[in-house]
């Protein structure tokens, strides 16, 4: 099962590793503020995702007892698993992607209590996702203010 | 399993935040909605929904017919019969059964908690009687997965009384090498997921027992057609287990028990919880046989098994889901048991005519029951696909209790759900427009739900050491929810004794973009001229009782399962919600009604609603809850109720979902003690407070920018 792990996540954390290289993720944030800092960029190239991988892949499974227990680099990896499932590339539809840093904050604040231990990330993903665009335009408005 | 609930937001509430939008947010406190779940597959389409011909009696095309039991003794129809059975030529089994058959003769039992136990006469006691002897004689395997294996179209398999672990099948590695990764489906940016073909090789990976209706044909396309509308004719591979029945032979679905789970206290109890007595949490840990509850992650799967009927069983002890089926055409289940199942006891996933009734669940961490993904069948359907509207899902008849939620689903378009009791569950119904991608459908329309009962859902999983993990937040006490349903009827329903609120409705400005076809509906019942808004229109709630206990209604031992609070009790005419209705009254929604529905007393005076009830019945007026459909429209107090979605929905700003600005995670006071109208008092008054604030105003500025012109009333 490692290997298959390792082979399953290889090419994923290739991915990711590309597309953190090249800006921080592949989400396409809406404003400046929200494109990372370059010197933050993380290179999580072979890092596997945390959580129970089943068939390829963590996100169905993965918990926030999983997320709390992760490295910078498992959680990176982790967020770029679960965005992958839930934006997949080809479906024929675009919906809001968080970038790194919003899921961050999202999974980190959702998964403090100590009984959200069993909160699936993918869900919480797709929770936020729901309201990231009203989330940004108010953060916008927000950083115009005197 | 106490009530205890450790809160660690005290550093939150210290000085982290600043800003007046935050500030105002922790003096929030709201009833606001979760939205449910969502659920990751590979790339699914929905089925054909003709008949398929090639097999006879054709496949699919409609809702399958189960056939009788006595038929299977007879022999009589198409098909071969199979019996499973435990015990050296059935004798354990028949043993069980006879058991069984006498307590239901002579004492009865009931088929749902909610109702009223119920006898077997002497006749049909003999006839069952006779039936499983002949079935123990005819007997020749213990494992169901062996059995299946060997079916073909039109079989029928007899599962006797027992339980069934299937212990090849446990057997079986996860993540089996034969398929993993050779057989996993890749997607332009690299998002892995089990192929068809997967499945069907290595059935038993993921799954307890695998059913198999079509043979492997060709790879899948990639990367998939964006059209959903039927399964590419490369990858559909023709009948090999269309029409198939399984079924119990039990008195009662509780005699023959799939079973994923393990380390029971009890394992012969039907409602005996895997892993025994240790702690929920501990059922999360460890993988494969290291995991010391579950075996398996999901106990039953038909995947494109067009026609297949299941009847008269208990599905027990997955780490996921209790029944799984995926682009089927025509599935039937009827009689059927969901206990203990980690996410979903039942999943449907791009599913048609699809009917799950007189079923029963609990003890699930999302929902009991899940039709996801369910086709457009509704008002903006491709006529060429689907020429009628219709309902392609029911779910009736089922007791649907003690989990996060009794029902949920993405993208559950034109499903309907009728005569079910929603009891003891955090919240009892929710159904969401989300996940658009993977989830074909968006925007959800077209539900109706109706004559259900929905009462008591007061059930916080929300604490340290709960009967079972919450894998997804839910705000504790509230009936129903749409988040982003448009052409939804809610019409004829109980709703009573739920603390929060009774039935709510919000909008999901996701910002979903994408072209017309299969992925996305052509068009939506919301009036702005883009997509951003095009969810939360065009609902309309009639004819319910809120707050009134129903006639016939009786108090049962399970509606305080795991320490459910209710006020109801053996005389109870009355039960208030929290609030019966509320709405965000989202500033461009259209077309949301409530009209002729009554409150406690009988009357429409006694109803209680966020906004409130307009002073004269039939009116659409700005700042009540609108009853006339053809000009209603959302307004400004949405800028006031927004931040709080925004706070608890997925703590953007509070950093902290049991901040003190969101109060989902608890038991709601009890509807009209002190501490709720506190509640109550406090919520308006910050809603009215941030509606005039200048995030309010920026809230309303943006939805309105975001969501183009909006012409009034439905349909533009």
């Amino acid at each position: 099962m490692a290997e298959l792990r390792r082979a399953g996540s290889a090419a994923l954390a290739g991915l990711v590793g590309l597309a953190l290289l090249a800006g921080c993720g592949s989400a396409e944030p809406s404003a400046e503020a929200r494109s990372g800092d370059p010197e933050a960029v993380v290179d999580i190239s072979g890092t596997d995702p945390v959580g129970e991988m089943t068939a390829g892949s963590v996100a169905s499974l993965v918990e926030c007892r999983d997320w709390k227990e992760a490295s910078t680099e498992e959680q990176l990896a982790t967020i770029e698993d679960v965005r992958s499932q839930l934006n997949p590339a080809d479906a024929g539809i675009d919906a809001p992607e968080l970038t790194d840093e919003e899921a961050r904050e999202v999974f980190d604040s959702s998964c403090k209590p100590s009984w959200a231990s069993g909160l699936r990330l993918y869900k919480l993903y797709a929770h936020a996702a729901g309201f990231i665009e009203l989330k940004r335009a108010l953060d916008d408005s927000q950083a115009l203010q005197p | 399993m106490g009530k205890t609930k450790r809160s660690e937001s005290t550093d939150v509430r210290t000085g982290r935040h600043t800003l007046p939008l935050t500030f105002l947010l922790l003096l929030v406190a709201l009833a606001i909605p979760a939205l449910a779940s969502a659920h990751l597959e590979r790339p699914s389409y929905w089925p054909d929904p003709t008949a398929d011909t090639s097999i006879t009696p054709a496949a699919g095309g409609k809702v399958p017919k189960a056939r009788t039991l006595r038929s299977a003794v007879t022999g009589k129809g198409a098909g071969k019969v199979r019996v499973v059975c435990k015990g050296n030529k059935g004798r354990t089994s028949l043993k069980l059964a006879k058991r069984s058959i006498r307590k239901a003769h002579r004492k009865g039992f009931r088929l749902r908690p909610s109702l009223p136990s119920k006898k077997i006469s002497g006749k049909k006691a003999k006839q069952l009687r006779r039936m499983n002897k002949k079935f123990a004689r005819r007997c020749h395997s213990h494992s169901i997965q062996d059995v299946v294996d060997k079916s073909g179209n039109n079989d029928r398999i007899v599962i006797m009384p027992g339980r069934y672990t299937e212990p090849k099948s446990r057997k079986s590695a996860v993540n089996d090498p034969r398929c993993n990764p050779s057989l996993l489906q890749e997607d332009q940016r690299g998002a892995l997921t089990p192929s068809y073909e997967y499945q069907v090789k290595c059935g038993n990976d993921q799954n307890l027992i695998h059913i198999a209706g079509r043979a492997v044909k060709g790879d899948p396309v990639t990367p998939p057609v964006a059209d959903r509308h039927g399964i590419p004719e490369q990858e559909l591979g023709r009948c090999i287990r269309c029409n198939l029945q399984i079924e119990g032979s039990g008195a009662r679905p509780e005699d023959v028990i799939l079973d994923a789970g393990k380390n029971y206290d009890n394992a012969k109890k039907p409602g005996a919880r895997p892993g025994g007595d240790i702690d929920a949490s501990a059922c999360h840990s460890g993988e494969g046989v290291d995991n010391p509850c579950f075996a398996k992650h999901v106990v039953m799967r038909t995947d494109r098994s067009d026609g297949f009927v299941g009847r008269n069983f208990l599905m027990r002890g997955a780490k996921e889901h209790g029944f799984y089926t995926e682009e089927t055409d025509g599935v039937l289940l009827d009689k059927v048991k969901f206990f203990w199942n980690a996410d979903y006891g039942h999943l449907s996933f791009t599913t048609d005519h699809n009917v799950v009734k007189n079923c029963d669940g609990f003890g699930s961490g999302d929902a009991v029951v899940y039709p996801g993904a369910s086709p457009q069948t509704g008002e903006f359907r491709d006529e060429g696909f689907y020429p009628k509207e219709r309902y392609n899902t029911t779910i009736k008849k089922c007791d649907l209790h003690g989990s996060a939620m009794g029902y949920s689903g993405s993208m559950g378009n034109s499903v309907r759900v009728t005569k079910n009791r929603f009891y003891g569950n955090a919240n009892g119904l929710t159904t969401d427009t989300l996940s658009a991608p993977g989830h074909p459908g968006f925007p959800a329309d077209g539900m109706k739900i109706d004559k259900n009962w929905f009462y008591a859902n007061n059930l916080d999983v929300y604490i340290d050491d709960p009967p079972f993990e919450a894998l997804v937040p839910q705000p504790v006490g509230t009936g129903f929810f749409w988040p982003g349903h448009n052409n939804g009827r809610f019409e004829d329903n109980w709703v009573f004794d739920n603390w929060r609120q009774g039935a709510m409705l919000i909008s999901i400005p996701d910002a979903i973009a994408g072209e017309a076809e299969g992925a996305i509906d052509p068009d939506t019942q919301c009036a702005s001229d883009e997509s951003g808004v095009s969810t939360s229109c065009d609902n309309q709630y009639s004819g319910n009782h809120m707050g009134e206990v129903p006639p016939g209604f009786k108090m049962h031992s399970s509606l305080k399962k795991f320490g459910n609070p209710t006020t109801l009790s053996k005389r109870a005419k009355t039960a208030p919600n929290g609030v019966d209705f509320w709405w965000d009254e989202a500033t461009t929604n259209t077309g949301n009604c409530w009209f002729d529905n009554t409150g406690p007393d009988g009357t429409r005076d006694s109803l209680t609603a966020d906004p409130a009830p307009a002073p004269v019945a039939g009116q659409s007026l700005p700042g009540f809850l609108p009853e006339n459909c053809s000009t209603s429209i959302g307004g400004p107090a949405y800028g006031g109720k927004v931040p709080g979605l925004l706070a608890c929905f997925a703590a953007w700003e509070t950093k902290e979902l049991d901040a003190p600005g969101c109060t989902w995670y608890d038991t709601p006071p009890k509807p009209g003690s002190g501490g709720a109208l506190a509640a109550q008092r406090q919520q308006r008054r910050a809603e009215k407070s941030l509606a005039h604030s200048d995030t309010g105003k920026r809230i309303e500025e943006w939805v309105r920018e975001f969501s183009g012109e909006v012409s009034y009333g439905p349909h533009g």
